[in-house]
Order: C-alpha cells, then structure tokens, then sequence
C-alpha cells in the first residue's frame, strides 16, 4: 500500500475566486445575451468558439483612452490541440500594443492591419503567445500523461498471466466443463488485453498534444 | 471518394437544412461526433448531436473578416470571453455546476486536472461534501473528454441521491441501473447486445453488482471514471470488494470515498486503498477535518452509563453460563467459530433483552422441529428481492451449528433460563427506560441507532414519541415515505438500524443522535454520527451513547477506543467518543430535567452516570 498527500489549499482557493468572478461576468453574459448574439461563445473545454473574425471597437470615454495610452488592447486566444485534431484546452491572453498612429488611420486600414496581425502576429506578439501556449500545452499533456500512465499500468496488468483462482469441476469422462471454463477465461483475457491496447494507444494520442494556432478574438482601439 | 475534414468548434455549418454552429467534434476511427448549437432564432441556442458522415455536414463558406463592431457588442464579447476563460490547470465544469464554491471541494478535481493523480481517496470527515467532489471531478473529466462512460457504486439506499446530485448539480444524465431498469433496456435491444453498453453514466449498488450473474457484464464495459461510495463497505475481503476491485483495475480514473477509512485495523485500510490499484503508484489521499476547512466543530459527544436492573444482570449471568457451557465443550478446535457466535449473542443483548429473547426463542424453536438434527437454521435465498434493495445486515445470522451443545436437554434448559431472564429484563429495560426520558426531554426530532431490526420494533413500543422505522426490509418507496413522515412530523423520533440509515443527510430536519448500543466499529459510530453533523448544520450536534454498566459493554467500549487511537495516528480519523466539552454536564441537565446551560465551560469532561 503505497499512499500520498498533496497540498493544493492555496491553488484551490485562487480557483475558487477565479470561477466567483467567472459566475459573475457569465451571470451579466447571459442578461445581455438577450440584445442579440456576439457570435462568440464558451468552447467545450474552456476558451471560446468564435464564429467570426475579431471584432474591433474604438474606446470611447476620455478616461478608457487614457487607461489605454495610444496602446491597442489584443485579446488572443491561445491553446492546444489533442492528435486528432480536438481542441483540448485554451486560455485567453490580452495585452496592449503600442501601434503608430500613422499606421491606422481609417477604418479600413484598421481592418486589415488587424487581420494583418491576426493572420501572422509581430515577433513580440507571438513570443508572447508562444510562452502561454506553452503553459497550456504542458498543463494539458501532464493531465493527459498521468492517464496514459494509468492506461499502460492496467493494459500490463491484464497482459500479465491470468488472476483469480480457475474454475474447477470434477473431472469426468465426458465432461468439459472445465476446458470450457479455462477457454471462456482466456477469451476474456484476450478481449480485455485488446481493449486495453487500444485504449493505450488513444490515451497515447491524447497525450500528443501539440500547440494549436493563436486566434486573435478581440481589438480595442484608442482612436476613432 | 476522399473524406471531407471534420468541422471545427466555432465553424458555421448547415446540417438538415438548418444552420448550426458547431460547438463539439470528437473524432473516431470512421466517424465524428458532432456536437451543434442553433445560430437562428427562436431556436438559438438548442443543441444537437449528429454522427458524421452520416449526417452530411456542410461547410457555410465564410471568411471569418475582421468586423468594426459598436461598443456594446464589444463589451459583451469581451464578458463571454473573460466567463469561458480557464487558465492552464483551471476547471472547466466547475463555473457552470450548481454548488456553492469551497475550495477545499475544488482540490481533487485540481489534483485530476493537473495530473497529479488517476486514483483517489477521498477521506474528509462526515459531512464535508464528497458526493460533491466526486461529482465534480466527473463533470471536470466529462468536460473534457475524458470521461465517455461513468459508474457510481454505491449502497442501494444511496442511488437516488447520487442520481439526483449527479443531474441537478452538474447536469449530467445517470441512470439508476438494477434488475429491472436492465430487464426494460434489455427488450428494445437485439440479443448478444449486453444492456450496460447503453448507459453512460450509471448508479449502482455494489450488493447489486458484485452477484456473479451480473458482475461479468458490468466488467465487460470498460468503465472510464469508477466512483466507489461509502467504501469502508468494500474493505475486507468480500464479494463488495472483490468487484469493486475488478472494476476499478479497468478504469483509468478512480475515487474511493468514504469518511471512515480507517476502523483501527490497519490490514483493512491497507486493503481499502489497493481497490483498483495495478502498479506501485500511490493513491492520492483527501482527508480534511472541519477544523481544516474553518468549520467550527460544534460536536458534543455523551457518554450516559446506564446501571443495569437486577434482571438484566441476572440474563447477562444467564448468557455467560450457555457460553461457559459451549466453551467448555467445543473447546479449541473450532475456538474461532464459536467465539464469533457468542459474540453474535452478546450482540444481541447488549442491544435489547428483546433482542436477544427473539434470537434464544428462535434457537428453542429450532431445537424441538428439529429434534437432534445437527443442521443450522435454513439460510434464505434472496428470491423475494431480485432489485437488491434490501439488506439482511441488521438481522441476526442463522444460528451456527457450532453454538450447541452435545446434551441437547441441556441445552434446552440454559437457554429456557435464558430465555425467561431475557423476557423479564425486557419488560423493564434500563436503556430503554433511559432513551424515553431522554427523548421526552429533548422535545426535538432524534435519530435513535442500534443494530438490529428486532430492537427497533422493541423500541417503538416502549417510547412515548411518535417515531418512525427506518431498516434495511423497506423497500425503496417504503424507505422515502418514511424518511418524508420524519420530516414533516413535529418532534418525531427516526428509529434506524445502521444498514438503512448510510449515507443519509438528516442535518437539515434534527441535530441529536442517541446510540442505543455501542457497535464494535468505530466507523459505524463515525457513520451514525455523521448523518446529522454535516456543512449545513446550524446548531451544536449531540451524540448520546448508552453504555451499560456490568454487561460488558465498557470492555467493549475500551477496545473502540484503542482501535480509534490507531486510526487517529494513521489518518487523523476523528474520534466518535471524545469528549470535547462539557457534555457531561449537559447530559446530566437533559437526563435530570435541569436546565441546558451551553456556555458552563466550568464543569469539568467525563463519562457520567445517569
């Protein structure tokens, strides 16, 4: 009996005020929500599903712009993706860029810078995102090792000689009961040692997280 | 003809001449599951699953372009992007799961999230919300594909509220699976189709699955998240633990809860946290105390000695004769055996004269239908029972063939004495005696615990209360009208037997728990305690124990306690029989009519004699 602790008090309570600020904001979504839809909406494991390209606002308000200082406010999402491809976690990264004024200057040169850094992100940007696409990733494939590991363990096991104590029946001239009974077991032993290959080998391609391609969901700029 | 890709989560597509956004995709070895949220109105929002390619999927051709967009549909982009964000190690279900935000509830989840560990002991004390933890470790694994298939195992009486927390919480759909909920599924289905395969979240009981007709096809469904409940119940090498072991060794993720790990006997919790172990990889152990999660431990515990009469003492003089007499005779050879049937029998009176009178009456019965047959009592075959609803465990066993004795007039008559010393003790039963006037002076709704069914029915008609039976020969409905008539009775008295009473939340409707007997295992005293001492109890619980004095009740009460120090050194289990404040003084002001001063931290801690 091999048995560990491990003490998450303070993660846990920095979780547990993440997701009472989260219910917060989610309780506001879903009343606003009523004004008609954002095409952008939560994803299956976190992050967000967005239907469409960044959506650009112009900050109004003297002091939003001033909070922002001539910067522009990027909201990233970043993530990973399992082997087949299944988004299998995200995190949202936002950050202020200083963007010369010279460089937008009407609305649709705005769009297409925008697009612009969206498509192929300025190496400080994507520095950026590729350390917390890194964070996710790790954090995905250490959940995603301490299956396979389990997965490994139990396929070894049913790989290993059968358990459990034989069926035994009286011998007799006729009878097969028992042979019967040691072929059913093999059987089983076979059939299990197979699901349990198989499900290695899924477990394997979920561990094989890779980085998936940052998605740039949101831009607000101080000019207008 | 080559394959379209699979569509993307966020991607517009028109599937049945409707438009969708595509919210799931997982991906099989010939096909996706599709998982699609309505983009029109008035049905936004509705979801459906399709399988692709059988269900053609097609593509609205869209270049996602930049959009200059108003500020307050930027606004509240931007709140639906910061709601769905989960940072790297973050959960995902918990945000949208109807709970109350505990970070201690929050830690094995964490745990699974960050890979820390697949196999789980959560140990916390009674009340402290692991159906809750379990839950949401489940609804986090399902959240993120992980978890396609799910088993809760857990005692029968328990279904409907694992049932229950499962779909209100966490909005996950389990099936109550037994006998008959199979039998149902099993006729829409083609033969060969084994009925387990169709559920994906199933609640069982562990007495229900461990029968060797239905183990092998539970075990045939590789089960990705066992849950295994109450399982101080699969400790000791059983059927129950055997099964639950099959099952867990083929799951990837297992939680093993119970808040009685450890009864004292350290081979028992050794056994407990190898279920589902493969590999040398240690279970990862939860074990919180209230005091660990800054809730106040407002539980005063009462010793109330009880003297017993001149007839109880002459039935327990009684007893000790017929077990001199068996002792003596069997001797050493089969020493175990019979010392496990007295100890049967000392059971039995220590929990009601009644009790033991029904057992020794039976025995005579026995004896003169069978003349000097050597055969046991006939063990029943649960025929009447096929659901696997009931539990014999608060009946006596049969009576074994090894308490008997050669001369069986002699026998007869040690145990015609006995059994007209056990009736007279139990016209008149100290304990009980002392119980009535503990309950008429409460004036609120108690839970009374004792071991056997027998003593139940002595009970109810020796006290002045309007009660109600709880035992494990109540059908499921039979077990919910009356634990609804204990609710809406003013003042009711809930007579339990530990079999029916596991796992119940009674912190909501009393807060006084009287042992009528004290049982031999200190989880179960833990167990009984904790139906009514859980998070959400407003007032100071109080636990009375009866203990009577000169029938060797307070050996047994020494022992309890030597077993509760060495689970308290291996895992800080808690202690059912401290005393932790002045509860003497207390008891003594219940017992004698005075009145409760609370506050009197003056008095000095004991046992006390009422």
């Amino acid at each position: 009996m091999k048995t560990t602790t491990v003490n998450l008090r303070a993660d846990a309570e920095r979780e547990a005020r993440r997701l009472a600020a989260a219910r917060a904001i989610a309780c506001n979504v879903r009343r606003s929500a009523r004004a008609g839809p954002t095409n952008i909406h939560a994803g299956p494991h976190g992050g967000v599903a967005a239907a469409c390209g960044p959506l650009i606002a112009r900050a109004r308000g003297a002091r939003r712009r001033q909070t922002l200082g001539g910067r522009l406010l990027f909201i990233w999402q970043v993530g990973c993706e399992d082997g087949s491809g299944r988004p299998a976690a995200a995190a949202i990264v936002a950050m202020l860029v200083h963007v010369t004024a010279s460089a937008v200057d009407a609305g649709t040169r705005l769009r297409d810078l925008v697009e612009q850094i969206g498509a192929e992100p300025p190496a400080a940007i994507e520095r950026v995102l590729a350390a917390r696409t890194r964070e996710v990733v790790e954090s995905c494939r250490a959940h995603a090792r301490a299956r396979l590991e389990r997965e490994r363990a139990i396929a070894a096991w049913h790989a290993a000689p059968a358990r459990g104590t034989p069926v035994r029946y009286q011998a007799g001239l006729f009878d097969r009961r028992s042979e019967r009974a040691h072929r059913e077991r093999a059987a089983d032993a076979d059939e299990a040692e197979d699901v349990a290959r198989a499900r290695v080998l899924a477990a394997e391609a979920a561990a094989a997280a890779a980085p998936g391609r940052p998605r740039l969901l949101l831009v607000l700029v101080p000019f207008g | 003809m080559q394959k379209p890709p699979p569509p993307r989560p966020g991607d517009l597509v028109v599937v049945r001449r409707s438009r969708w956004r595509v919210v799931d995709v997982r991906s099989y070895a010939d096909c996706a599951l599709v998982t699609l949220e309505s983009a029109l109105r008035p049905s936004a929002g509705a979801r459906r699953r399709v399988v692709s390619p059988f269900d053609p999927i097609e593509p609205v051709d869209r270049v996602p372009r930049a959009r200059v967009v108003g500020p307050r549909i930027w606004r509240r982009a931007c709140r639906a992007v910061i709601a769905a964000d989960v940072p790297a190690g973050g959960l995902v279900a918990a945000r949208t799961a109807a709970i109350e935000l505990l970070p201690y509830q929050l830690e094995p989840a964490l745990a699974i999230v960050r890979g820390i560990g697949t196999r789980l002991l959560l140990a916390d004390e009674v009340g402290l919300g692991k159906t809750i933890q379990a839950a949401l470790v489940a609804s986090e694994l399902i959240a993120r594909g992980g978890v396609d298939r799910l088993l809760v195992l857990t005692p029968a009486g328990l279904r409907d509220q694992w049932v229950d927390e499962l779909s209100r919480r966490f909005a996950i759909g389990a099936t109550r699976v037994d006998a008959r909920t199979l039998r149902h599924t099993a006729v829409a289905l083609p033969v060969g189709v084994n009925p387990w395969t169709t559920v994906t979240a199933a609640v069982a009981s562990i007495d229900y699955v461990k029968r060797p007709e239905v183990l092998p096809a539970v075990a045939s469904v590789w089960w990705d998240l066992v849950i295994v409940d109450e399982a101080h119940t699969v400790a000791a090498d059983s059927d129950r633990r055997a099964a639950a072991h099959t099952l867990a060794s083929r799951a990837p993720y297992v939680l093993i809860l119970t808040a009685t790990p450890h009864s004292g006997d350290r081979d028992l919790f050794a056994s407990l946290c190898d279920v589902g172990a493969v590999d040398a990889a240690p279970l990862l152990v939860f074990r919180r105390t209230r005091s660990d999660v800054g809730i106040a431990a407002r539980r005063r515990v009462h010793l109330v000695r009880v003297d017993a009469t001149a007839a109880e003492r002459r039935m327990h003089a009684h007893l000790i004769r017929y077990a001199d007499a068996v002792r003596a005779e069997r001797g050493r050879p089969r020493g175990a055996e019979t010392l496990l049937a007295l100890a049967v029998l000392h059971k039995r009176m220590l929990s009601s004269a009644w009790s033991l009178a029904q057992s020794v009456d039976r025995r005579l019965r026995a004896l003169a239908a069978a003349g000097d047959s050597d055969d046991g009592e006939q063990l029943l075959l649960p025929l009447g029972d096929p659901a696997g609803e009931l539990t014999d465990a608060d009946q006596p066993p049969a009576w074994p063939s090894t308490l008997a004795l050669a001369d069986r007039e002699r026998e007869r008559r040690l145990l015609t004495a006995l059994l007209t010393a056990a009736s007279d003790a139990s016209r008149h039963e100290s304990k009980v005696r002392r119980l009535a006037t503990l309950l008429r002076r409460t004036r609120e709704p108690a839970v009374v615990f004792t071991e056997y069914r027998d003593t139940l029915s002595h009970v109810l008609r020796s006290i002045a209360r309007p009660a109600i039976l709880l035992h494990g020969g109540l059908r499921r409905e039979e077990r919910a009208e009356a634990l609804q008539a204990f609710a809406s009775a003013p003042a009711a008295v809930l007579l339990a037997t530990d079999a029916a009473a596991e796992g119940l939340n009674l912190h909501h409707r009393c807060r006084i728990v009287v042992n009528l007997e004290l049982p031999w295992n200190p989880s179960r005293l833990e167990q009984r305690i904790g139906r009514v001492d859980r998070i959400g109890q407003t007032r100071a619980v109080h636990a009375f124990h009866l203990v009577a004095v000169a029938t060797g009740e307070t050996v047994v009460l020494d022992r309890l306690r030597a077993r509760i120090a060495v689970a308290e050194s291996d895992v800080r289990a808690a202690d059912p029989l401290s005393d932790r404040s002045q509860e003497c003084a207390i008891a003594r002001a219940l017992l004698s009519g005075e009145p409760d001063d609370e506050d009197d931290d003056s008095k000095p801690a004991s046992g006390c004699r009422a």
